[in-house]
């Protein structure tokens, strides 16, 4: 399969910009993506636009008319909060079948309010598929499965905060202690407000391109897409895991989707989860990045919170997990965010990541989770 | 209270609750059994998810189960839920059935203190609100097994 690059990242610092219009803060980034990668948007062959909560027909082609109209293909793309990795898979397929060199994808979000009412009408009346209580109860059945607790919930925030504060493109930039966590309201028990992640605006961009194209472009450092999966849930899907679901068969235990693109991704890359080195997992609250640390396979079940406990995933450990501060500090506009964490293994890779660098990666992984069963894995090698 | 118990009692969502009609009964959730792969599903359906048959039979799911797994949500969910005026933290949870599946509900108990997984659960039938026609639109929840 023909090599593929990622030739250059861009990103609109995540955060809360009533005034500016989503195609304001998409060029922001588009433009600092372009220019990573010794390119114009006149050598682009292929846009892929990611959105969730923005109603508005053909935002890419809308958004793109601000660095001229080439007549190429522009395509909106929505796969709740893995659009990004979804959107890589798409650009990865378009350059690996040979039918283009170079593929633009961004991703662009305006919050639209604190919680998503995601299930049925009738589930939503009932006010039993507010997003929160899906991702508590993940995080009430770890505690009980493995004896994790609240406090070490929080130390998965604390964590977040200390690299957050370190990041420019992060919302949220202040520490807080375990104390502090814990002080702060539940959202959903057993999780806090600083837990969470929080909805906001912003947009990221990411180059893709083939090999000649790099070569054509002087990309001096280039990084190679491994693997990039976009994987949906086989029947059955686990119990808790967020979605719309209301009735979940007992008779068979389902395998997390996270786990399924996790080996996928594995198999593609020819690697195995102790080749990585850097990685940027979803933390929609504390508890789901523990829990996607161990679907990932970067450590055993329910090993995840002890080996938080003794800094392995701090940006100075033996596997820095998230050290963007992840979503719990950057906020998430769904549309962007899995861009984001590309963007962060683009800049650890390169050497680029300042006060949040980690030692020297050469394979970083980045993954998200969307509701209703959408798992990415994209790996990235340099 | 008499003119209460002649109100029509209508689900919200129909297919989901068998509702009594005299005191002797007892209210209990709707499903489907699939005729051909044998799987069960709460609210009753036309199509099984595993096997795609449309083979299917209504069926009356046991009132007791299991609590898989727990949460309070301590902030009102958005519109269209309407919280009541103060609002209440209100638990929510997944029972196992016998019938081999689980069921997301609505918990009485908003005290995480006083629940645990695998404790035994009953259905409780609620009124949500009156609807434009003057029905009872009821709703279901679990409660622990004094």
């Amino acid at each position: 399969m023909e090599e593929v690059v990622l030739a250059g990242v861009g990103m609109h610092p995540f955060g809360r910009y009533r005034e500016k219009d989503p195609a304001d803060i998409a060029l922001e980034a588009i433009t600092m993506a372009l220019k990573d990668a010794n390119m114009t948007f006149k050598d682009i062959h292929l846009a892929l636009c990611g959105t969730v909560l923005l109603n508005r027909p053909q935002l890419g082609a809308e958004i793109l008319q601000g660095v001229g109209q080439t007549g190429i293909p522009i395509y909106d793309i929505r796969a709740a909060c893995a659009t990004g990795g979804a959107m890589l898979r798409l650009a990865r397929d378009a350059i690996s079948s040979g039918s283009c060199n170079t593929v633009l994808v961004f991703g662009v979000d305006k919050h639209q309010g604190m919680f998503q009412d995601l299930g049925e009408p009738w589930q939503n009346i009932l006010g039993m598929k507010a997003s929160p209580s899906a991702f508590a109860m993940v995080a009430q059945r770890y505690m009980y499965e493995y004896g994790a607790t609240e406090e070490d919930f929080a130390r998965v925030a604390v964590k977040a905060h200390r690299n957050g504060h370190l990041n420019p493109y992060a919302m949220f930039r202040q520490e807080f202690t375990i104390e502090q966590v814990l002080k702060s309201p539940y959202v959903a028990w057993p999780l806090h407000l600083y837990n969470f992640c929080s909805p906001d605006d912003g947009a990221a961009a990411v180059i893709v391109c083939s090999k000649k194209a790099a070569r054509k472009h002087s990309i001096s450092q280039p990084v190679y897409l491994a693997a990039s999966v976009m994987a949906t849930a086989d029947y059955p899907s686990p119990i808790l895991e967020p979605s719309s679901a209301y009735s979940i068969t007992t008779r068979k235990k389902g395998r997390p989707v996270v786990v399924a693109a996790g080996e996928q991704a594995y198999k593609e890359a020819g690697i195995g989860p102790e080749d990585v080195e850097v990685a940027e997992v979803q933390d929609t609250e504390s508890a789901h990045e523990l829990v996607h640390i161990e679907q990932l396979g970067l450590c055993r079940p329910g090993e995840a919170y002890r080996l938080l406990r003794e800094g392995v995933f701090d940006i100075t450990g033996r596997l820095p997990v998230n050290p963007s501060g992840g979503i719990q500090c950057k906020g998430e506009p769904p549309g962007a965010s899995g861009l984001g964490q590309v963007c962060e293994i683009m800049w650890q890779l390169r050497g680029q990541a300042e006060p949040r660098q980690v030692n020297n990666p050469k394979v970083g992984l980045s993954q998200v989770f969307g509701w209703n069963h959408i798992g990415g894995v994209t790996i990235l090698k340099k | 209270m008499k003119e209460n118990t002649t109100k029509k009692q209508v689900p919200t969502k129909e297919g989901m609750l068998k509702l009594p009609t005299s005191p002797k009964e007892q209210p209990s959730l709707l499903g489907s059994r699939c005729r051909s792969c044998g799987e069960t599903y709460f609210i009753i359906r036309n199509r099984c998810e595993q096997c795609q048959s449309e083979d299917l039979e209504h069926i009356e799911l046991s009132r007791r189960g299991k609590l898989h797994s727990y949460s309070i949500m301590y902030y009102p969910a958005p519109p269209p839920y309407k919280p009541p005026d103060p609002f209440v933290p209100y638990g929510l949870g997944w029972i196992e059935l016998p019938e081999g599946l689980a069921v997301l509900s609505h918990l009485t108990e908003n005290n995480p203190e006083k629940l645990r997984v695998g404790m035994e659960m009953e259905l409780i039938v609620e009124k949500l609100e009156e609807d434009e026609m003057g029905n009872e639109v009821m709703y279901y929840k679990f409660r622990p097994v004094k």
